[in-house]
Order: C-alpha cells, then structure tokens, then sequence
C-alpha cells in the first residue's frame, strides 16, 4: 500500500499532551485530516500560525507547501527563520500578541486586508499554543483547527498525539485538500 | 521634659504607666507630602490604571474555563459565559491575577515583617537605616507612603499599611464582590505595588542591620553551582528566601571557625542572602537545583526558612537520613517544635533518626544546633554513602527498563525528549542525559508519571555526573541598592536614550530551554551596551558559563550602573531596588517629586526610562506580583512561554492609534506617538525571539535623536541576527533622518522611500513620512493635571 492509499487516522490518543492540561467541559473534538484540510480550502481568510519547532525539513516542507497554496502565514516565536527565504506570504508575529489581535474585531490582520475567519496551526511550542488559543477559544468567534502533532483541548478541533510518521502523512492528505496553484 | 519613647511612671501615680510610642512634631509628616496620593488606597490610583490598560488591554489565556470558588459551582465559564455569581470569564481570569498578585505580595510583606519583628526585637526601633551613598533611601517607600524612613522602626506604619491594604484586595476577591475586569486589574497592580514596597521594607532593614553591602559596585565574587562543595565535609544546605536563621548558623560557625571543617551554602535566594552576610557562604543555585541536591545525598542537614521550598522536602530527606530544621512559622511540615529544648537534646535526637526534623523558631539556638548536628550526623551518613542515585549496574537495569510510553514527556513542563535520552544510554552515550540536566527544571514530575517505576530525575542526574562535578561558576555577590552618585552619572544617557536600555533579568528558573539561555541573552545584550541587573535565580545562573578562558560574566563586566556593566542587586526582595532604581532615575535626574508621587513617577518612567524586566523563567506567584508591580511602575516585563500560565498579560495594539495619544506636558497638546513602549507585560517563545524585542521594549517617546539611533541599530540588528529579517515595524521609530543610524543611514532612508515616504536626497533629510518629528523639548506624559496648562 503506497502513501496515498494508506488510512490515516488521526482521531486516536484525543487526550491533552501535557497530561494535567484539562481546560473544562468543551474540549476539541478529533478530526481526521481530510476534513481539517477542506475546512481550511474553504475558509475565506484562513491563517496558518507556525511556530519555533517548524525547524526539522520534514515538517517546513509541508508547512511550505500549504503556504504555497495562497494561505497566509503567521510566522511565530523565531518560525521566521526557516520561512522567510520561501516566496511565501509570510508575517512574523509574537504569538501572545497574535491571541490579543485575533480576539479584536477591529483588527486588520497582518496585511491589512482584514481580519481571519478560520485560524489553524502547528510547530508551537505545545503549552505556549495551548495557552494562547485559550484566549480565541473563549474570547473570539474564530474557528481554530489545529493540526500540530499533539492534541489541543483548546482547539474547536484537533488531532490526536500522533507518532511523526502518522502526523507528516496527515499534513500531505491536508495539503491535497487544498488548491493547487 | 523632654518626652522620648518608651515607658514612664509618673511621680504620685504608681499606679499609673504612660506608654509612648511614635512621636510626631505638628505637621511634620504632612510636611513631607508631595504628591496627591500618599499611603494610596485601593481605588486611589485607579485613574492611573486605567490609563495604562485602555492602552496595554488585558489579555487573558484562562488554564480553567470553570470557576470552583463557591458552592454555586463548578460552573462553566466557557465561552465567556456567566457563572451562577454573575461572574464571566474575563473578569474571572481578572479575579485570578489579582489572586496570584496577592500571594506574591503577602509572600514578601510577610517576609519583610517576619524580619522587621525580628530585628527590631534584636538592635531595636531607632537602628538607623543605612543603604549606602543615598539621599533617596528607600526611593518606594517615598513614594507610597509619602515620608522618608530614617530608622527601621519608621518602617512599622508601613507594613501595617501594605497587610491592611492585602486584606481589602483580598475582600474583593470573595464571591460577590467585584465583578469587573478592569477594576480586578487595577486592583492587581495595587498589589503589584504593594509588593513592591514589601520587598523594599525586607532588604533595606536587612542591609542596614546586617551590614549587607551597601551600594558596592565592587563585591566579591562567591562560588555557584552544584560542584562547588567538597561532599566529604558535613555539608549544610540552606533552603528559601529568609537571612534570619542562616545569619545565626553563619555567625557560630565564624566564632567557632568552623568554615575549613564544614562546608554551607544555599539553595534559591537564602543563598544570595548568606553570601551578602558572609562571604564564606556559597550558592549551589535556583530552586530547580532543590531536588536534584536533596537526591545526590550531599547535604547533612537541610535547613528550611520560607518561599521556595519544595513541599516534599520533608520526605525526600527523610529517605536518605538527612535531617530538616525548620525555622520560620510559615512552614512547619508538622514537625515537633523543640524551640525551648536544650541544644544537645535536639542534636542527639536527629542525629539519633529519632526525629526526621525539628521546628526550631528560637534562631539562636538553630544557630548552636546545626553545625552541631552536621558534625554529628555527616560521619554516619557518609559512612553509610547515602544517596538517592542509582549506582552503576542499577542505572543500566533502569535504562533499560524504558517502554518509551512518552509519558514522563507528557507530564515534563519542558516536554523534555527523556526516553531518546534512555535510548541512547543503553548504548552508552550519556550526552543526551548531560543536555537534558541543564533544561530540566528539578520538579521530580517525571518519577510519579513513569508506569515502570523508573526513577527518572535520579537516572538523569546519575548520568550527568561528569558535567554536574564541572558545575562551579561564580557570581558577584549582591550590591543592594544603585547609589545616588550612580544614578547621577547615568541617569541623563538613560532618559535621552544613549544607553539603549536596562534589562533587568530577574526572577525563577522554569525556563523554556534550560540555563544557558538567559547566559546566552545577557552575555549578547552587555556586548551591545545595555546595562544588565539581575537578581534572585536568573543572578546565580548568568553566573554558571564561562567563555573560552574559563571567565563567568560576572569577572568579565564590572558592578556598575553604567553601560555595559553586569550588576546582581541579590535576592528576590532585592528586586524592589531595581524598581526602585526607576523612582531614583525620575527624582535624581529629573527633579520629580517622589513622596506621595506614584502617578508623576510612574508616568516619567513609563515615557522615559527605558527599562524592560525579564523573567524568562518565571514560575512562581511573587515573580507575577513583581512583574505587575512593574507595570505600575511604567516598566515592561517580558516571562518566558510558560509565562501564558499566568492567564494575564498587558498588551499594546500599534494598530490602534488613539490609545498612542500622550500630551506634551508644555501645553497639554496631543501628540500621536509611536507604540513605545509597546507592551506592559508579554511572553516570548524562544530567546531569538526575545533579543529583539528587548530592544524593542526599550524604546521610550522622549530619546533624543542619538539615543532613537542607537536603539534602532540594536533593534534591527538583533532582528537580523537572531530572526533574520528586518523588522516589520522599524520605520514607525523613525522621527527624522537623525533617527537613523549614522552607518545605515542612506540604506535605510531608501528602505524608507520604498514605503512610500518622501526623501530629499539633495539635502539627505526625510520630508515625509513619520508620525510625528523629533522635538527636543517634548515633554511626554499621559497624566493630564501635569501638564503646564492645567496647572495655571
């Protein structure tokens, strides 16, 4: 079975990373790849936050292919470094700062073209993501999918913990969700 | 008759005692007075809280969306939902930063009266306070309370003031009290003050009782890390934050000259303390040593006074037979209180293992009983070779045994990789486990997680013996407080921006990355000039690296408040000098009024004084408290990602422009500023995303051309070096050409016509473009009444 036919489940091990990291009673439901992927096809202004573990060539390829699609990237933490040299519309931002703007109607986005209706993201340092998207989760109307490695209660949807082989094949079925360009 | 203190009969009335205790001339306190608001109460500030948060807005990233408080819950909260109070979740996350400020503020008010009691029982009220060469003694106290201190006595109204104003913050917290955000924040930065001058009522009686040093740039250097002891010595480990007990401990051991046959050091800021009482004290480090000490068996005795001690330290030293004084009431570990029996009793009693550990709250007599017992016990415990760590063919089973569930991962606060670490091991290569010492913070998480019962802190220190034994630095120990003379060569290049900033490295060692990083900042920011303080934790671990010729920073930058220097204040409550240095900066160089002044001050320093807190790894609730007090202050704080925890930050939006308005204080005109200084309190993720910020932080609406200049190159060159990109916002800094740095200057005004600014290349001046132009004279201030207008 090559790459493409294999099944990818990421809906196992639905249970925050961090073991004591239980938020309350609305935690992230667990999503398979394909639908994270066409929810972020079909977001008219989606964002992609990455952060400082974007590093490692795996996983900046895939990040790169998806920005190589049209979506915006909100390069966080020191993510820059990696993304900055790739054509892609990329943005450094603070992370914590990045939460306050996103909860804020007002705000223009990082180009200034408006604010984001879907927001998605990886490679974050885990309880550093998790804290920050407790801010969107409880203060914004914005849906915020994640598709990092590990499961994020704070999410709308997350995968599990996923093993990297399983999370690197999840990133390629989300990147053939998205258009081509 | 002249009337002193004291008791007196008087003559025909035997029955009669008059007791005297303060004596105050007409009008002398009020005299002292002035600012509007001396001894502020609750709400007394709150016009000036609400000016820094309408531009530095909450932000809240809640760990619990419930609130358990009262029996109406748990009620769910998410979403911002309202509980059965009334209570949503803003204002609930609110509630909890004004909670942690709380703690943090009660931990060193407490602290600070602990030692007032103390020492006014042992050299009396009248002792004189003495910091050193300065007019502006205790620069907070001025400030607050609105007089001058002059004797340690002077300092009673003051804690009574601080313990009345935490039980009215405290009130405010209970179900049905406060219900708004905004008005549970300005009441955390009340306590953020609070805790503030808490610290400085602690340091400045025990430098003037104790003789620490006093303002000396120039203090010895003492000995830090965990291989700097001879374990072969009885071995004494101080553990917390108070001088009280070690001091006695220091002073018999002195008498008796007892420093070649015993060895003594601390763990956290008692350790800092020790070493400013006595020079022979040394420092084995922060408290994510606590542990990983406690484990290696080293220690004959374990002496605990408060904050920052493990819960379990108790139980952990009992395991290797290691006996625990308590000294202080505020930890007791419910062990028997032998205060009043006789000194040879208690030794042969723990000595013995009769009793795991004492409460002793008579400090004398824990002075005669702990080298006592050190010299009794360590003979068997050494004879025994006690300790906690595997030796050799039980490392192995144990490495051997990991299923490489990641479950000790999940439950590491640093998500450390330990099982590739246990991977490599097998094999025999260690270095994994060396790295992993130095990022692991000690908290011992990873021992009750493992489902094979691997002991997984002892394996990760028993493998990193090698680098562990090379664990000896050096650090200068602490100063105290920043002399007036100091300030008065410094202060002008601070406010006009020549010295680009001061970063001031405080707080605990939960860092995201381990030690090495803060080193690593430091070590960059004092090669760019910046004036670098630290205290508590991050002192000590500046001081663990050496360079290429084996030199700690601390040997390699002076102890002075000039550029470029390295200065460690010294313990947790010594960071209410660092604040302080601000007030002094504001009183000093500028001529402001400080004695029931805080609005004026904090105002001068939040426009002016480009000094930025780091506590990359903050943990505890008095760092939070520290951080907010700051913030009052007009001084930003940076944490570390675990900073989130918090729940609560104070971010700016630069989109917003009209929360950028400040008057100019010579008319009372707007003026549309830069975002400067950006945020109040914010997290970043890794130090290369630090660096540049700091930079950024130190920007401040009045630096003259050259200071803007300076600033600029450093922002934009850490940007470059560390996150390799300009930064996006660099132009919004710029006033006029003269803003530029003198060697970019051409490259960058073309930067800045790509942007669409207009450039006279013939005259090499910018013609368009700029928010507003540089005016020397400019007078920033956010506070109306201080403008001239409004006070004709």
């Amino acid at each position: 079975m090559n790459r493409e036919e294999k099944i990818i489940d990421t809906t196992r091990q639905a249970v925050p990373f961090n073991t004591g990291n239980i938020p309350g009673p609305k935690m992230a439901r667990a999503v398979m790849p394909a639908v994270s992927g066409k929810m972020l096809a079909k977001a008219k202004r989606p964002l992609l936050i990455v952060g400082s573990e974007v590093h490692e060539k795996d996983v900046l390829d895939r990040v790169v292919a998806i920005g190589r699609t049209g979506v915006q990237i909100a390069a966080v933490g020191d993510a820059y470094i990696s993304l900055g040299d790739k054509g892609l519309d990329v943005h450094y931002a603070n992370m914590h700062a990045l939460a306050s703007y996103l909860c804020d109607a007002r705000w223009q986005g990082l180009d200034g073209k408006g604010g984001y209706d879907f927001v998605t993201f990886l490679g974050i340092t885990y309880y550093y993501a998790s804290q920050a998207i407790s801010a969107l989760k409880n203060f914004s109307n914005i849906k915020v999918v994640s598709i990092d490695r590990y499961y994020h209660p704070n999410a709308y949807m997350s995968f599990g913990n996923l093993k990297k082989d399983v999370f690197i094949a999840a990133l390629d079925e989300i990147i053939a969700q998205l258009p081509k360009k | 008759m002249i009337v002193k203190k004291g008791s007196f009969v008087i003559e025909g009335l035997e029955n009669v005692q008059i007791n005297i205790g303060k004596i105050t001339e007409t009008g002398q306190e009020e005299s002292q007075i002035e600012g509007p608001t001396p001894r502020p109460e609750i709400i007394s500030l709150r016009n000036w809280d609400y000016r820094l948060l309408n531009r530095y807005n909450p932000v809240y990233t809640p760990t619990s969306d419930t609130c358990d408080y009262c029996t109406y819950g748990k009620c769910d909260l998410t979403g911002n939902k309202e509980g059965a109070c009334g209570i949503d979740l803003e204002s609930q996350s609110a509630r909890e930063a004004l909670k942690i400020s709380i703690m943090g503020a009660a931990c060193h008010s407490a602290h600070g009266r602990h030692l007032l009691n103390y020492l006014i029982r042992k050299y009396g009220e009248d002792h004189p306070i003495d910091v050193g060469p300065s007019n502006l003694k205790a620069p907070l106290t001025e400030t607050i309370m609105g007089f001058q201190p002059k004797i340690i006595g002077d300092f009673l109204p003051v804690l009574e003031y601080v313990e009345e104003q935490l039980t009215q913050l405290t009130a405010s917290i209970n179900t049905g009290q406060e219900g708004a955000a905004v008005d549970f924040e300005s009441k955390a930065l009340h306590a953020g003050m609070l805790d503030l001058l808490g610290m400085e009522v602690a340091d400045v009686i025990q430098i003037s009782c104790l003789n620490l040093p006093k303002a000396d740039e120039n203090t010895p250097m003492a000995e830090v890390g965990m291989g700097i002891l001879d374990p072969k010595k009885p071995v004494v480990i101080c553990v917390g934050h108070n001088i009280a007990a070690p001091a006695y401990i220091l002073d018999y051991m002195d008498r008796d000259g007892l420093f070649d046959k015993i060895e003594i050091a601390g763990l956290c800021c008692t350790a800092h303390d020790m070493t400013r009482y006595n020079k022979m004290a040394k420092i084995i480090g922060s408290m994510s040593k606590e542990l990983k000490y406690i484990r290696s068996g080293i220690p004959d005795v374990l002496v605990t006074d408060e904050q920052c001690v493990r819960a379990d330290i108790l139980k952990e030293a009992q395991k290797l037979l290691i006996p625990v004084i308590a000294t202080n009431e505020k930890i007791t570990y419910g062990l028997p209180d032998r205060s009043n029996d006789p000194v040879d009793a208690i030794v042969e009693d723990l000595a013995s293992g009769k009793q795991a550990g004492a409460l002793i709250l008579d400090l004398e007599k824990v002075g005669e009983v702990i080298p006592k017992l050190a010299m009794k016990v360590a003979p068997i415990r050494k004879a025994k070779g006690i300790t906690a760590l595997p030796g050799d063919e039980e490392f192995k089973r144990l490495v051997s045994k990991c299923t490489k569930c990641l479950q000790c991962t999940r439950d590491c606060p640093q998500s450390l990789p330990i099982s590739d670490a246990m991977a490599a091991a097998v094999c025999g290569d260690l270095t994994k486990f060396e790295v992993l010492h130095d990022k692991c913070v000690g908290c011992g998480r990873c021992d009750y997680s493992c489902p094979v019962d691997i002991p997984v802190l002892n394996v990760i220190e028993k493998a990193s013996q090698r680098v562990i034994r090379e664990e000896k630095g050096k650090v200068r120990i602490g100063r105290g407080q920043i002399g007036d003379p100091e300030i008065r060569e410094e202060g002008r290049n601070l406010v006009l921006g020549t010295t680009p900033g001061v970063l001031a490295f405080v707080g605990c060692g939960n860092y995201p990355d381990g030690t090495k990083d803060v080193y690593d900042v430091v070590e960059e920011m004092l090669q760019r000039s910046y004036i670098i303080i630290s205290s508590g934790c991050s002192a000590m671990d500046i001081g663990m690296y050496k360079d290429k010729e084996g030199k700690t920073l601390y040997e390699r930058y002076p102890g002075r408040f000039i550029k470029g220097n390295l200065l460690n204040t010294g313990s947790c409550v010594s960071n209410a000098h660092i604040a302080a240095t601000t007030i002094k900066v504001a009183s000093i160089f500028a001529g402001r009024k400080t004695k029931g002044n805080w609005e004026e001050i904090a105002d001068y320093v939040l426009n002016r004084v480009g000094a930025v807190g780091i506590a990359w790894g903050a943990y505890s609730q008095k760092a939070f408290a520290i951080a907010t007090g700051c913030n009052r202050l007009g001084i930003p704080v940076v944490t570390g990602p675990h900073g989130t925890k918090y729940r609560r930050a104070f971010i700016g939006k630069p989109y917003r422009k009209e929360t950028w308005n400040v008057l100019d204080g010579r008319d009372g005109s707007v003026i549309n500023v830069e975002p400067a200084p950006e945020h109040l309190m914010i997290t970043a993720e890794t130090k290369n995303e630090l660096m540049p910020l700091l930079a950024k932080l130190c920007f401040r609406p009045s630096d003259n051309s050259l200071g803007r200049a300076i600033k600029l190159t450093h922002y934009i060159e850490l940007s470059e070096k560390y996150m390799k990109k300009m930064p996006d916002d660099w132009h919004t800094y710029v006033r006029s050409e003269a803003d530029l740095p003198v060697a970019k200057r051409e490259q960058l005004m073309k930067l800045l016509e790509e942007k669409g600014w207009k450039i006279d290349w013939e005259k090499k001046k910018i013609t368009e473009g700029p928010l507003r132009k540089v005016d020397v004279s400019f007078q920033p201030t956010n506070v109306p009444r201080l403008c001239k207008e409004a006070k004709k």
